[in-house]
Order: C-alpha cells, then sequence, then structure tokens
C-alpha cells in the first residue's frame, strides 16, 4: 500500500514536471537569433566548413598568381 | 603560432547565435553585404571585414560608447608615438616630408590594432582569422593575440624564448597581460600621450610589490638606497633583444618589405631620456631600436635630416624580470662595472649625437664599494 502511494507520487511530480517544460518551449522557440534564421545566407555558409572549404579553393585558384606578402621582408619586426 | 587554413580565418561557431548580445544581430548590421543572396561573389558586395577599424562609433560603439569615445586616442589604434617620432626625425621641407610621410602610412602605420582584432580575430598583421569562430572574446588571448604583434622581444622575454634566459617570473606564476596591462590601458582613457610611458593608467610595479620599502622587508635597504635614483627593471631584468638597421621599400609586384641589418642580445644601463615626476630614476635600461639614417632611403634620400634629435636606444621595460640577476647578486656586480652601461664605444660611430642623452659618461658609473 505504502509502494503504491509512493509510485503514485513519483508520477504525479514527473507529471507536472513535464507540462513545466512544455510550457517554457514556446519561450525557448520564440527567442529571436537572427543568423540562425534560415534564410541567413551569412551564416549558413560561414558555419559550414565543407562550403567553406570549397569557396576559398575556388578563391586560390583564381588568385593563384598574385603574390601575398612580400618574400623580400628580412629580420624581425 | 600556428597558422590557420584560409577557411578556418573566416569559419563562425554556430554557437555565436546563441551570443545573447551580439548573436541577436544580423551579420550585415555591422558586416554590410546581403544575407538573402544565395551567391557568395555577390552577397558579399559592399562587406566590411572589420566594422570596427576606422571608426567603431556605428558597430561596436552602438553600445559600448564608452569604451568607443576613447578609441582614436589609443596608442594601439592611433600609433601616434610612431608618427610624433618620425615627424621629428623627418626633413622638414614639404616634399621631401610628404615622401615619409608617405612611407609611414604604407609601412608603420599597418601594425594598428582596433576593437575587432584583438576580441573577435587575430590582428590583420599577423595574418587575420577569427580567434575562436568569432566569439566575442572578453580577454583576448596572449599567443594569438597580444604575442601575435609584440613577439620579437616580448614574446621572446616573457616566455623564456631567448637562448639561456629564462622566462619572466611573471610568467612563471601564470601572469597573462592582462594581469598587469588593464582594459582601460588598453582601451585609451582619452588623453594623448606622446609616447606609452606617458600613459597614466599604465602598469607599475609597486601596484603589485607595495611592500618592497617597508622596514620589514627583506631587501628595504637596497630598495631605499636605489630609490629614484634607478628603475625597477635595472636590477631586475635579464638581457634583451635589440635591432638595428631597418629599411622599409616596395618589391618589384608593389608589395611593401621591410628588412633589418640583424638584431643581438644585450643589456644596457643608460640615461633616463624620458626624466619627469613619473618617472624619475637616473638610469634605466635601455633598448636599441632598429631607426637607421637611411630607414626611408626606397623613397626619399635624406628623408631623415634630423636623425640626431632622438636617441635610437631608448628607454625600455624588457619583460623578463627576475628577482635574481647577474647585476644584483653583489654591488659591485654593478658598481663600477662598464660592461653594463651605455658607454660611447657601444654605440655606432654615426649615432654617438644622436645618443648624447642617453650615453653615461664614465664619471657617472657608480664607483666600485669597499666591501
Amino acid at each position: 500500500m505504502k509502494r503504491g502511494q509512493n509510485i503514485k507520487s513519483v508520477r504525479r511530480a514527473v507529471t507536472i514536471a513535464a507540462l513545466f517544460a512544455v510550457s517554457l518551449l514556446p519561450l525557448s522557440t520564440g527567442k529571436a537569433v537572427n543568423p540562425a534564421k534560415g534564410e541567413n545566407h551569412c551564416f549558413t555558409c560561414h558555419t559550414s566548413a565543407r562550403e567553406l572549404l570549397k569557396i576559398t579553393r575556388e578563391i586560390a585558384k583564381s588568385t593563384k598568381n598574385k603574390p601575398g606578402a612580400s618574400p623580400e621582408s628580412k629580420g624581425e619586426g | 603560432m600556428e597558422p590557420l587554413a584560409p577557411h578556418e580565418k573566416v569559419y563562425v561557431d554556430s554557437s555565436f547565435a546563441e551570443d545573447e548580445n551580439h548573436g541577436q544581430l544580423g551579420c550585415e548590421e555591422c558586416h554590410g553585404g546581403n544575407p538573402n543572396d544565395p551567391n557568395w561573389k555577390t552577397a558579399h558586395n559592399g562587406v566590411v571585414r572589420d566594422p570596427s577599424y576606422p571608426d567603431p562609433s556605428e558597430s561596436c560603439g552602438a553600445c559600448h560608447d564608452d569604451i568607443a569615445e576613447n578609441y582614436q586616442k589609443s596608442l594601439h589604434v592611433n600609433l601616434s608615438p610612431f608618427k610624433k617620432i618620425i615627424d621629428m626625425r623627418a626633413t622638414p621641407a614639404k616634399v621631401i616630408y610628404e615622401k615619409v610621410n608617405a612611407a609611414r602610412e604604407s609601412h608603420c602605420t599597418v601594425c594598428h590594432s582596433s576593437c575587432g582584432q584583438c576580441h573577435i580575430s587575430r590582428p590583420d598583421t599577423a595574418g587575420g582569422g577569427f580567434l575562436e569562430g568569432h566569439l566575442f572574446q572578453k580577454r583576448p588571448p596572449v599567443h594569438t593575440v597580444c604575442t601575435a604583434c609584440h613577439g620579437s622581444r616580448i614574446e621572446k622575454e616573457y616566455f623564456g624564448k631567448n637562448k639561456g634566459i629564462p622566462p619572466d617570473i611573471h610568467r612563471q606564476k601564470y601572469f597573462k597581460c592582462s594581469k598587469c596591462h588593464k582594459a582601460d590601458e588598453m582601451h585609451g582613457d582619452g588623453k594623448e600621450y606622446a609616447s606609452r610611458y606617458a600613459v597614466e593608467n599604465g602598469p607599475k610595479c609597486l601596484d603589485c610589490h607595495q611592500t618592497i620599502y617597508d622596514p620589514k622587508a627583506s631587501n628595504a635597504k637596497d630598495h631605499w638606497v636605489h630609490k629614484d635614483e634607478v628603475s625597477c627593471q635595472v636590477c631586475h631584468s635579464l638581457p634583451y633583444k635589440n635591432c638595428s638597421g631597418c629599411h622599409v621599400g616596395k618589391d618589384k609586384n608593389g608589395l611593401t618589405f621591410f628588412k633589418t641589418d640583424g638584431s643581438f642580445m644585450d643589456f644596457k644601463i643608460g640615461l633616463n631620456p624620458l626624466r619627469c615626476e613619473k618617472r624619475p630614476e637616473r638610469f634605466v635600461t635601455l633598448r636599441r631600436v632598429p631607426a637607421a639614417h637611411g630607414t626611408f632611403d626606397f623613397y626619399t634620400k635624406n628623408g631623415l635630416s634630423n636623425f640626431d634629435k632622438l636617441p635610437t636606444w631608448k628607454l625600455a621595460t624588457p619583460h623578463n624580470i627576475r628577482r635574481q640577476t647577474p647585476q644584483n647578486r653583489t654591488c659591485n656586480a654593478c658598481h663600477g662595472n662598464p660592461d653594463l652601461f651605455l658607454i660611447e664605444k657601444d654605440v655606432k660611430p654615426s649615432h654617438i649625437t644622436a645618443n648624447k642623452a642617453v650615453i653615461v659618461p664614465r664619471e657617472l658609473i657608480p664607483e666600485t664599494r669597499v666591501q
């Protein structure tokens, strides 16, 4: 009898906790995080290593013959 | 410092969206460009890589207005001592001065920093690239920001990278740069300073070591005897790096370069060129800086006709502090030891006049003490 009452109260607590968690859901999904919005291509691309690799390789090909820094620099700055 | 691959430099950590302050802003609000355009080439039209330079008022300053207010006077941003020093040495004739000034702009001024180049990315002069996937760093990391620029001298001294010289004792106690160099000093206080040594809220050894003059302190007598006579570094720093003969120019592709004649380790005590109420010591450590008569020869001959107006051995605060050093082991390790002092023979003959005010005359070298 006592054990049955314990199980009941545990179930009730779990139900209340679950209802509370569900009631918080709209708050968390409603938070506006601009960069994460689907249509933001900056965020989509800059958070994808694969995409960035593809583009930076493309850039490297097109700037292949452009030297970056002068090889003539010598010494400690 | 490990270099970043091109794609790593611009990779954004997706958790940036969870930054409750900066993550709420659209990328284009700071950087411009078009976030709705799926074509990366056209989407980047008008993109500003570093929205905090040269004017942060519309980006960082929109919220951090108290810091942005002083931004233009921060020495990390305006590098104004470079201009002041070069202007003093430059030939005043307008046509020559303008060439020297253009060379300064092309070579010296590029080493500036900005809000973004300390808190978001590595400095441009150190190759750039986000620090932690564009997550804002309240305290800029030491290796990828501070010593990315202050590498040849400070990093090697502080971390004990000069052969045979141990690291700074503060490093061994795990001090990061920001332990002494607080944000207020880095951001500027709105005042125009002639040099970093004049900055009022810069660190002072006594900020922490207040008890050295206490009668009960173990070396109180030594500290009292030398008070206002020698800087802390004269007794407590080790040999440090000196450079000479910097020349700047452009290569056949139009890319800027610099060349120095070389560097050498040395420790030299000289007369304080910036003696004032705040720095009353007669003797300080001096570092050879690479200024040369012909630094700007590529751009114009005789560009620095007033070269002798400033010394080429400058006040220095080496970052390799130790409690015990060769020169403080005994009184006569320093007293009567001309090798520690900058005397005429240590200075390049063509630089003697420039360094007249810092060279120690023989009669000023403290005499050997009778034990």
